[in-house]
């Protein structure tokens, strides 16, 4: 019974959720106009870089390659007590840069990615803050995108591209291809209504001033990117995600890389709401108190539910059970198939949870067709497999990943970055 | 800073868009559910008609000197028709939101399994007995986690003995009295239980100790009972 009434408020609530938002597209509509501007402020570009020999010199390279005046844009390099080839690279770019503002910060010891950027914060010229991961690549026209945005309107504290994967040679990479698509399509409908929550680290720009004056980034904080947008959601400015400002990512390839990294963002989800818990409820931040944070929250108690109840009690256990029981019987599946068709009558289905099924999978299929169209994705080139895929084993493993964080809360295992 | 504001409107219109999803969804169940309590309604009157043709055929084997063949074939094919729609019943209450309605039929249907048991039992002294009755008493609860495994068992032998085999399987938790009765009778008091002709089984018999037990029931073995 119990089991009946949470999976039915696990509909009602992903469903309320899908329509909303649908709701919030067709009221508001998705700009797809990329805005203009001659708006050339000083920019500054701080990498964290903690042992990134393998990618520094490229994630270096794509923003020396910004369409954007050189005098104009200024690189600091936070190497975080790296102990690679990282520092050698570093000083062979400087060296073959001499025209560029390129500054290398080395710490002699590891730090933290927080304590890194608030470095490189700290010695910044530019007006416009960014900062850009180590294993990231950003679009040259990216950044002449993103500035006019910040002219517009001065309440714009950040403004956040569009995270891409362009490798999908596994499966774990192809499931998070789609999810990216999904995440950033579903953060642009939210940034429609000032409900983003997270200002992921590839190229996210800040405005320099508000970065300072709100206290720089939490040093200590396993996603710290997440503690920044709530504490400029709290001061009440605004943030903007962009789907035509593009930025390449290197997702984790292997199975345990992503749950690692995975583990580490829910963990630092759910510190991060518990330190910000006065947003939520709040109706003074209105749809980001009164509805995306409990969203947010909701989300990770849906997909624990979901791995309780659909993996475990409607799926494993009956299964579980159903091999038992067979095992009495030398596991005789064609006498189970002769009996079974020999009784099967349409009305054996349970239609209220078909109809439910295929409701939630109509939202997800108009939730991937959107994404892959604002994306200027081809799902069908690219995006069939994966998005099967993501359909069918994402929400176990995202459930895998939560159940993991519980373990690991209530056995009380310290997280490192 | 930023003007906050609650969408109340989309809200609203998101909250009722929902309810309406869910009402279409709960009156397809509730539809079907119907469909499903005519479609057992059907079969426990076709069963009915069919018992009191058999209990015609019975009066009038008793007053001829009519072969018993016909008979039996008639008995067990609609023993094992009545077993099928007893499963489907079972399906279809769990599935239910309105149980009353399908737990009456149920009731219907332990005593359809209860006639046909003591008709069969009454053939056996007309025509002589050509074949080994088991009454299973089951639970359809998490409280008997044997009962299901118990079910694939005779499921599975009902396959190898066929029509040599009959089966009337019946809810130990049913509040009818006769089930009570029948359990008094055998004292059947823990399930799964079974009742091999008269004699008596508690909790889980595995497969092949039912096997050599209803091959020892019968009066002259033949296949697939092994014939010394």
């Amino acid at each position: 019974m119990i089991i009946e009434l949470a999976t039915w408020i696990m509909y009602f609530v992903s469903t309320y959720f899908a329509v909303f938002l649908l709701l919030v597209v067709f009221d508001k509509g998705i700009p797809t106009q990329t805005k203009q501007s001659k708006w050339r402020p000083m920019v500054t570009v701080a990498i964290p870089a903690f042992n990134e020999e393998q990618t520094i010199e490229a994630t270096v390279k794509s923003v020396f390659d910004l369409h954007y005046p050189k005098d104009k844009i200024e690189v600091i390099v936070v190497d975080d007590g790296s102990t690679d080839g990282t520092p050698a690279i570093l000083r062979k770019i400087a060296t073959t840069h001499p025209d560029r503002l390129f500054r290398v910060i080395r710490h002699d010891v590891n730090k933290s990615k927080g304590a890194s950027v608030n470095h490189a914060l700290r010695e910044a010229k530019g007006e416009i803050f960014v900062c850009l991961d180590a294993d990231s690549f950003v679009k040259p026209d990216a950044l002449l995108k993103m500035l006019p945005h910040f002219e517009e309107d001065d309440n714009v504290a950040s403004v956040l591209p569009f995270m891409k994967i362009t490798k999908t040679n596994s499966i774990i990479l192809k499931i998070q291809w789609v999810e990216y698509l999904m995440n950033f399509f579903l953060k642009k409908i939210s940034s429609l209504i000032d409900c983003i929550h997270v200002t992921p680290g590839p190229f996210g720009c800040y405005r320099r001033e508000v970065l300072l004056k709100v206290g720089g980034f939490d040093e200590n904080n396993l996603t710290e990117d997440l503690e920044m947008a709530l504490r400029l959601q709290k001061y009440h400015y605004r943030i903007i995600q962009l789907l035509d400002a593009e930025v390449i990512t290197v997702p984790p390839d292997t199975l345990k890389g992503f749950y690692k990294q995975r583990n580490r963002w829910y963990k630092g989800t759910l510190h991060n709401l518990h330190r910000h818990r006065s947003l939520i409820f709040n109706k003074n931040y209105g749809d980001f108190g009164l509805f995306h944070l409990p969203m947010v929250l909701g989300a990770a108690l849906l997909s624990i539910s979901f791995a309780f109840l659909i993996v475990y009690a409607r799926f494993l256990k009956p299964l579980l059970s159903r091999l038992y029981d067979l095992s009495y019987i030398n596991f005789d599946l064609p006498l189970l198939i002769k009996v079974g068709s020999q009784r099967f009558n349409i009305l054996d289905f349970n239609y209220t949870m078909l109809y439910m099924t295929i409701l939630i999978f109509v939202f997800a299929l108009i939730w991937i067709i959107g994404s892959h169209r604002y994306s200027r994705e081809s799902y069908v080139a690219k995006g069939l497999v994966p998005s099967l895929l993501f359909l069918s084993i994402y929400p176990v493993i995202l459930s895998s990943v939560w159940l993991g964080v519980v373990f690991d809360l209530v056995r009380g295992k310290r997280q490192k970055w | 800073m930023v003007q906050r504001t609650f969408s109340w409107k989309k809200h609203l219109a998101a909250f009722l868009i929902t309810c309406l999803l869910f009402v279409i969804g709960f009156m397809i169940g509730l539809r079907v559910s119907d469909y499903r309590l005519t479609l057992l309604q059907e079969l426990n009157a076709e069963q009915r008609a069919d018992f009191e043709s058999l209990q015609l055929q019975y009066a009038y084997l008793s007053t001829s000197n009519t072969s018993c063949v016909a008979l039996q074939n008639a008995l067990e094919n609609s023993v094992s028709q009545l077993e099928d729609s007893r499963v489907k019943l079972e399906q279809y209450l769990e599935a239910s939101s309105t149980p009353t309605a399908f737990m009456l039929e149920k009731r219907e249907y332990m005593l359809a399994e209860i006639r046909y048991w003591l008709l069969t039992g009454q053939t056996e002294k007309a025509c002589g007995k050509d074949h080994v009755r088991i009454l299973f008493f089951y639970q359809d609860d998490d409280t008997c986690q044997d009962c299901s495994a118990q079910g694939y068992i005779l499921t599975s032998l009902k396959d190898t003995f066929k029509e040599k085999l009959l089966i009337f399987s019946l809810d130990a938790t049913s509040d009818e009295p006769m089930v009570e009765i029948i359990k008094d009778v055998y004292n059947v008091s823990t399930t799964p239980g079974i009742v091999v002709d008269e004699e008596v089984f508690s909790g889980l018999v595995l497969k092949e100790d039912l096997f050599t037990t209803i091959c020892s029931h019968f009066a002259e073995p033949s296949y697939p009972c092994p014939v010394s």
